[in-house]
């Protein structure tokens, strides 16, 4: 099951930052017909999804194989994939076996993949925009790759904290040491 | 008239008062020979005073009989008994059954072999023949329990070898009758029609998971492992802050720290590591040269250009150690630079210690002079 909203995502770095883009809110028109009796995180979150998601994310649904690509000017940025993903409340969403594959502008195919997230089970926070691990995370690069015990990831910020049995490794860390240490290589 | 004389007359008189008492004894007994019909009518008083009757016979019989031919004709007895019973439709009770029972076994007990008797142990067989019978049962000629062909064989004698005669074998079986046993079992690897014994492959060698020397899971040898409390990275910029506990292993070299800042080049392109700051604490920087010696260098905050690939120690005062030798500064301004090649500079506005092994042992008139010695400090 795979959702194309390359209309909204052209300007996103992670597929959910999607969730949470201010911009996004704004263009929907479906929280300006709400009631004036809705509660403030009711109207934060109908501000904060996109019409279209929340309409395809009700509350207590469960959604299998989930996959949600993001594009830069028509090139794919990244792609989300989830084996589950529930929305438990107006400001939770649930989500297994999230695997965040995030490109480079360079390259064609697997290739491109700058980056990989990877979480059993996740929690995102759409007021917050924050995308909390529930279980072990790991996430790689290139250069390195990191593991730890919870991840945090700030989707506003893209800022992004790991807590517990941080494990970092770089492969060749040639570059980042004094030459005289490259001799005991 | 004719008179009798008196001791005739005295005599007839003595002849006819016992009379009426001779008359009621006979009818007493009569009466008492039937009571003892009716009781002897009664089975079970029968069988009590038959049993007592037989027994002191049969008691004196048994001790020139065999105790389990005893044991047989006891057996056959009562069977016979409690067939006939059976028959005449008269059940014995339970009671003198067991009495009987009770007392027979009684006295079989004295005369069978304590052997045969004995209690079995825990894990044994009770013993439900005498060892007699036992070892008669087993002599040549007589009936064998029939073995089927899936019970464990017992090995058999080759062909030239001699039967033992019945005694020799009488005699083990006299100590511990022949109980079947389970044996030996054979586990055999089941046929694969699919797969022939060719076709299986050969186990391979196993193969290192890490080339490291250390043997450290999926450590290469030009790789950094940091590890931490937590971490934070910055996704637009590269850059991370480790904190708690930081330990960073690279090579022979590692480092101590509670913080451990690094800032990646922010341009587009670079992939180096533009600084990197260790602080917190007391910051230890441990390497082993290739010459086998320790260096040490201590500092509250170690601060490493990328560009340059010099560190710089300040503050605590800072301290290296390099084997034998030591550069020690006492101000707290004190710097210790250790360049990108393995020079070192140390700056401060007080004097700094710095103590330099010489060669040769104690003796200074030995032909090894500063030169020598220096030529080796911080390499």
């Amino acid at each position: 099951m795979t959702y194309t909203f390359s209309s909204f995502l052209r300007t996103t770095g992670f597929a959910l930052l999607m969730f949470v883009s201010p911009s996004f809110g704004q263009e929907g028109d479906s929280a300006e017909g709400k009631e004036q009796s809705t509660s403030l995180a009711e109207s934060v979150v109908n501000s904060a999804l996109p019409p279209e998601l929340a309409e395809m994310f009700p509350i207590g649904r469960e959604f299998k194989g989930v996959s949600i690509p993001s594009y830069t000017e028509d090139v794919l940025k990244s792609v989300m994939t989830a084996s589950l993903v529930k929305r438990v409340s107006e400001e939770y969403l649930d989500l297994s076996d999230l695997v965040v594959k995030v490109y480079s502008g360079e390259g064609e195919g697997e290739k491109r993949t700058e980056t990989i997230i990877r979480m059993a089970e996740a929690e995102y926070h759409l007021l917050d925009g924050r995308l909390i691990s529930k279980t072990k995370s790991y996430i790689v690069q290139p250069e390195f790759t990191m593991e730890g015990k919870q991840m945090i990831f700030e989707t506003s910020t893209q800022n992004m904290k790991m807590i517990g049995d941080v494990l970092v490794i770089v492969p060749d860390a040639g570059n980042f040491t004094p030459d005289f240490l490259d001799d005991e290589k | 008239m004719k008179t009798f004389p008196l001791s005739l007359n005295i005599l007839l008189l003595a002849g006819l008062l016992p009379f009426p008492a001779f008359a009621q004894d006979k009818a007493d007994a009569e009466d008492s020979s039937s009571e003892v019909k009716s009781i002897l009518a009664d089975p079970r008083l029968r069988n009590m005073l038959r049993t007592v009757k037989e027994d002191p016979e049969a008691a004196a019989k048994s001790l020139q009989e065999d105790p389990g031919d005893l044991v047989n004709s006891a057996t056959a007895l009562f069977q016979k008994q409690i067939k006939d019973k059976e028959k005449s439709g008269k059940i014995p009770s339970t009671d003198s059954m067991k009495s009987t029972a009770g007392q027979a076994l009684e006295k079989l007990k004295g005369m069978i072999p304590s052997t045969a008797t004995s209690s079995p142990g825990p894990g044994e067989v009770p013993a439900t023949r005498s060892a007699v019978q036992a070892a008669k049962a087993i002599t040549p000629g007589a009936s064998q329990p029939s073995v089927s062909a899936d019970m464990p064989a017992v090995p058999k004698p080759p062909g030239n070898t001699p039967v033992p005669s019945a005694d020799v074998l009488a005699i083990p079986a006299i100590a511990e009758p022949p109980i079947p046993s389970i044996g030996n079992t054979v586990t055999t690897v089941p046929n694969t029609p699919a797969l022939a014994a060719d076709d299986i492959p050969a186990p391979k060698p196993l193969k290192a998971k890490s080339k490291s020397a250390s043997g450290k899971k999926g450590k290469d040898p030009g790789s950094m492992e940091i590890r931490s409390r937590e971490a934070e990275m910055n996704k637009e910029t590269g850059n991370m802050v480790f904190r708690g506990d930081v330990f960073v292993t690279y090579t022979t070299m590692t480092i101590k720290s509670d913080k451990l800042e690094v800032f990646m080049d922010g341009e587009a392109g670079a992939d180096g590591l533009k600084r990197a700051i260790a602080s917190g604490g007391m910051v230890e920087i441990k390497r082993i040269n290739p010459d086998g010696k320790t260096q040490i260098a201590m500092a509250r905050r170690a601060d490493y250009d990328g560009v340059t690939k010099d560190v710089i120690l300040s503050g605590g005062p800072p301290y290296l150690q390099d084997g034998g030798s030591f550069v020690k500064t006492s101000s707290q301004d004190s710097k210790i630079i250790l360049r990108g090649n393995g020079k070192y500079e140390i700056t401060g506005s007080e004097r700094n210690h710095i103590v330099i092994p010489m060669k040769g042992g104690k003796s200074m008139n030995n032909k090894l002079g500063l030169k020598e010695s220096l030529g080796n400090f911080g390499q």
